[in-house]
């Protein structure tokens, strides 16, 4: 029987603490039936405290306003915003805003587990739905692709009246696949999406990682801006079980007797390792990499990923702006 | 004393595992309870289970203290107590006796029954003698013994004690007797009570009774006998493979048996029965004869049928029963009785038709029966001629003065068994009187004055027998108007059984050899007295020819191991054809032991009689042992030695530990144990486990 995960993670999310008690607890968002009501929640709890939090203004692909950098065009600027708040603004087009979001969402059986009330599959849904919940309100097109050994569901990325909905009923009746094999389904994606925009890849990444680099650098290679969003339990971070008992892998099928307190530390030990490696690849490819587990807050989790979206893109600028002066 | 200890009640110190159970649990390897669905095993190693903290025992003085005070309470539920050697070797049960008592009734006839039940005595007798003095006795009607009890015991002398016990059983039965269980069991209880009592011992005693416990065994006697408690009776009833039985019981008297063309019989049919079916025949010898009886009697019923007989002058000798499974009581052997013609002499005064002389009132008494034809002679009392006695004469009545010749003949007369009643008819008859008493003092005169009544009468003797009863015994209205007084003599060679009120005798009796000498001192006509004219008269005369020569009463049908008079018979011939020669003395015949048609013989005298086997012994539904309960008889078995070796010394252990109480310091130590681990597991220890610590 699992138990509760502890409180260290494998990754924190940067920046001063937050007080987890101010957002919604993902129990009590999981009871929520409707997918949309559920991501509507999120998105919303996620705009009231951005008002309030203090990284306002760090938001620059999300927000109709753009913190100004250095290098960018200064006819955008909005000096009203300056004259309010002593700060440079970028004032945005929408035609500028119009992005192309790929949502792969692993539905694998391993995506199944979940060691509290609800499965990581579930709080991938749920965060799947919030990102194109809270893009549709930014009325960018997004697009799912939910995958097991091969996808299994495909809805190309638009944005139209009535696209949202039929995105979340897609994502509600995925059924939990079989195994993970990120390879095919990347190569696939990379083949089949032409168009540059934005893949989020939403998994647990359970799986040997032979051919993760190769198949995300796929992506990279076609001009893809990826994020990969890793969903653990809480209890596959920590291994904390207690008894001795027969494990079954959720994904082959195959059956090993453990005691957990004997084997935690090993098992810790390689997950480690393969967590690193996963980081490793990321960082070579360039790759954002968001680590969440359902016991965390889901606005924690969009907030997570929308810094590192905008980390990304400071570094992605200053990378620019660098290779400019060296020109 | 020992300075080791014993327990009481050693199981009790099972108790003192509860110690390891909570440790071996606590070791024992925890077995995988159901499956956990896990995403992934890929980081999961493969390593079976280590000992970790929780299998480990951390506070061992805890762990101590509390098994300690376990195995306290367990020794002091165990009641250890410290023994002496030398009191547990005085103790020493008493020998115990043992009475094997086995049926050998007829009935134990039945299939393969005897040998059985042989087999089981041999079987309980080896078993009994190895602790206990063993004695086997056997029953039917009467109780035998085949091996007594011996005083020594062991191995040895038990198997010596029983040797040749089989073969001495299975030549001492099974007989045709009946079955008597009441006074078999009550005559070895009072055996075995008697050698208590003369012993003052207070040893176990124990019959074991082995039987085929048939419903006939008259048990039902033992509500006569208060049992003894102190001596159980062990049944070990041996059933026979075969149910059906039928009996069959003549019910017709002797005189049925000469005159009736049909005979009485009950068929009896056992409640165990399988068969309903049976027929009845008579027999001659081995020849049937007539034609059979079929008849239908229900199990556990009974019917009285009429068996015609088949022809007047057929002669039979058992009427048989077929159809039933066992056939040791399916005869019932019968003798018709003889009429014999028998002659009563009269020799005295007046005729036949002299209705004031004692000849018209003899004659008038002359009654025939199914055994005798009477027939009266009479001789003048003034012939001096011989006495017409003859081999048919069964009385003779004198009442006149006899020549010294009639006395001598009178004399042989009686001495062969004859009966001579001599009537005293005057004074002047002293000297006959004299002459047949040979006693010449006798001297008689006419008694003077009013009437005379009996006033003394020994109602013991054979004459008066049949007046014993209240109803009968009233002579008061006899008068006897005049009576011969007889003087002198008759006190040492003649027996006065009556007496007239006045004190003279009245009826004097005198054995003569086989026969006697009766002297009434009136005479019955109504000149002396009324006693023709009263009821007495006819009973009189019947008990003058009772015992009569000739005249004989003795029944001709018994049964089994009955005594028949011999009546002067010297040989007997039993049914199996073995001639049995009796000794001059014996007055009965008591080899009585098979059934059948018994032949005595004389000279050219023959007599006849049968045997039958005892009607109870046909009653061979099995009783169940629970019934001997019923009449107070103490169903059980005593303990054996060794065990009540045991009881005694547990009995003595049992006292030393009470004495003793060594539990009870077992239990205050236990106490300040437990106190003692409350203290030390109440201080704080210096490291918390988040998984506990056993111990």
């Amino acid at each position: 029987m699992a138990s509760k995960p502890t409180s260290t993670r494998a990754s924190s999310p940067p920046g001063p603490r937050r007080d987890a008690r101010s957002f919604i607890d993902p129990q009590a968002l999981m009871r929520i039936a409707s997918l949309q009501l559920r991501a509507a929640s999120v998105v919303e709890g996620f705009l009231h405290g951005l008002h309030r939090s203090p990284y306002h203004g760090f938001s620059v692909e999300f927000s109709e306003y753009r913190e100004y950098l250095p290098g960018d065009d200064l006819r955008f600027l909005d000096w009203r915003v300056f004259a309010r708040t002593d700060r440079f603004y970028i004032k945005r087009f929408e035609d500028e805003t119009n992005l192309r979001c790929e949502l792969l969402v692993d539905t694998s059986r391993s995506m199944g587990f979940g060691s509290g009330a609800f499965s990581k599959l579930d709080y991938t849904r749920t965060l799947a739905a919030t990102i194109a919940y809270f893009l549709s309100l930014q009325r960018d097109a997004v697009g799912l692709r939910a995958f097991d050994q091969r996808i299994v569901e495909t809805l190309p990325a638009r944005y139209r009246p009535g696209h949202l909905h039929r995105l979340l009923l897609a994502l509600e009746r995925t059924p939990a696949g079989s195994g993970t094999d990120l390879s095919a389904p990347l190569e696939e994606i990379a083949a089949t999406v032409t168009k540059r925009g934005m893949i989020v890849l939403i998994s647990d990444l359970l799986a040997p990682l032979d051919k993760l680099e190769t198949s995300l650098g796929y992506l990279r290679s076609r001009g893809h801006e990826v994020v990969l969003l890793r969903v653990l339990d809480p209890a596959e971070i920590d291994f904390s079980f207690d008894s001795p008992t027969m494990f079954r892998d959720a994904e082959s099928g195959q059956q090993r007797y453990v005691d957990p307190r004997s084997a935690r530390s090993e098992y810790q030990s390689r997950f480690r390792e393969h967590a690193a490696a996963i980081k490793s690849t990321c960082d070579l490819l360039g790759i954002d990499l968001c680590e969440f587990t359902t016991d965390q807050p889901l606005e924690l989790a969009l907030f997570d990923f929308i810094q590192s979206r905008q980390q990304r893109s400071r570094h992605v600028a200053r990378r620019s702006n660098r290779q400019r002066r060296d020109a | 004393m020992n300075l080791i200890p014993s327990l009481l009640f050693p199981w009790f110190l099972a108790g003192a595992f509860a110690i390891a159970l909570p440790i071996a649990l606590h070791f024992l390897r925890r077995s995988p309870r159901g499956r956990t669905e896990f995403s992934s095993l890929m980081f999961v190693p493969t390593s079976p289970p280590t000992l970790t903290r929780k299998n480990r025992l951390d506070d061992w003085f805890l762990l101590l203290l509390r098994a300690l005070a376990l195995l306290l309470l367990a020794i002091a539920f165990a009641r250890p107590f410290f023994r002496s050697s030398d009191t547990l070797d005085q103790v020493a049960a008493s020998n115990r006796r043992v009475a094997i008592l086995v049926d050998r009734s007829a009935s134990m006839r039945r299939a393969n029954l005897w040998e059985r039940a042989v087999e089981e005595a041999e079987r309980a007798a080896t078993r009994a003698s190895a602790e206990a003095d063993v004695a086997v006795y056997v029953y039917d009607d009467s109780v035998e013994v085949v091996v007594p009890f011996a005083e020594t015991t062991g191995p040895q002398a038990a198997a010596a004690h029983v040797t040749g016990l089989k073969q001495q059983l299975l030549d001492s039965g099974p007989t045709w007797g009946a079955t008597d269980v009441s006074a078999a069991l009550a005559s070895v209880a009072d055996t075995m009570l008697a050698w208590q009592d003369r012993q003052r011992s207070q040893t176990a005693l124990q019959i074991i009774l082995i039987s085929d416990l048939q419903e006939g065994s008259q048990q039902e006697r033992l509500q006569a006998y208060e049992w003894p408690s102190q001596i159980p009776v062990e049944v070990r009833s041996v059933a026979p493979n075969i149910a059906t039985n039928a009996g069959i019981q003549l019910l017709s008297s002797e005189e049925d048996l000469n005159s009736g063309h049909e005979q009485r019989v009950r068929v009896i049919n056992q409640r165990n029965s399988a068969k309903e079916q049976f027929q009845l025949r008579w027999w001659t010898g081995d020849q049937p004869t007539g034609e059979p009886l079929s008849i239908y009697v229900p199990p556990g019923e009974s019917r009285i049928v009429l068996m015609p007989k088949p022809a007047p002058e057929t002669v039979v000798d058992r009427l048989a029963i077929t159809g039933d499974d066992c056939d040791f009581d399916n005869n019932q052997f019968l003798i018709p009785s003889e009429q014999r013609s028998v002659t009563v002499l009269y020799s005295g005064q007046g005729t036949l038709q002299d209705t004031k002389q004692m000849a018209y009132f003899l004659n008038l008494a002359m009654i025939d029966s199914h055994r005798r034809r009477l027939r009266m002679h009479l001789q003048p009392a003034t012939e001096d001629a011989p006495l017409a006695i003859d081999s048919d004469t069964g009385l003779v009545v004198i009442s006149r003065v006899l020549s010294a010749q009639q006395v001598k003949q009178l004399h042989t007369y009686t001495a062969d068994g004859g009966t001579l009643l001599f009537v005293i008819p005057d004074a002047r008859a002293a000297e006959t009187l004299s002459a047949l008493l040979e006693d010449p003092t006798v001297r008689l005169e006419e008694a003077s004055g009013d009437y005379a009544m009996l006033g003394q009468i020994d109602f013991e003797h054979p004459l008066f027998t049949s007046f014993v009863g209240a109803r009968y015994n009233d002579f008061t209205k006899i008068r006897f108007q005049h009576h011969r007084r007889i003087l002198d003599g008759t006190s040492e060679n003649a027996d006065v059984i009556a007496r007239f009120d006045t004190g003279d005798p009245a009826l004097v009796v005198q054995r003569r050899g086989t026969g006697r000498l009766v002297v009434l001192a009136s005479g019955w006509h109504p000149a002396d007295s009324q006693l023709a004219l009263s009821t007495k008269f006819i009973p009189f005369l019947e008990g003058l020819l009772d015992n009569s020569k000739n005249v004989s009463r003795t029944p001709v049908n018994w049964q089994i191991h009955d005594a028949v008079p011999l009546d002067g018979f010297a040989t007997v011939e039993n049914p199996e054809g073995e001639e049995i020669t009796l000794d001059s003395e014996a007055t009965h015949f008591n080899a009585t032991l098979v059934p059948g048609i018994y032949r005595a013989r004389l000279n050219d005298q023959t007599r006849h009689w049968s045997v039958n086997l005892a009607p109870s012994e046909s009653r061979t539904a099995a009783l169940d042992p629970s019934a001997l309960e019923q009449y107070g008889v103490q169903l059980g078995v005593t303990a054996s030695r060794d065990t009540e070796l045991q009881r005694a010394r547990q009995l003595r252990r049992t006292e030393m530990e009470s004495n003793q109480k060594v539990w009870r310091w077992a239990i205050v130590t236990a106490f300040c144990l437990l106190i003692l681990e409350a203290w030390v597991a109440s201080k704080p220890k210096p490291e918390t486990s988040p998984l506990g610590s056993t111990g």
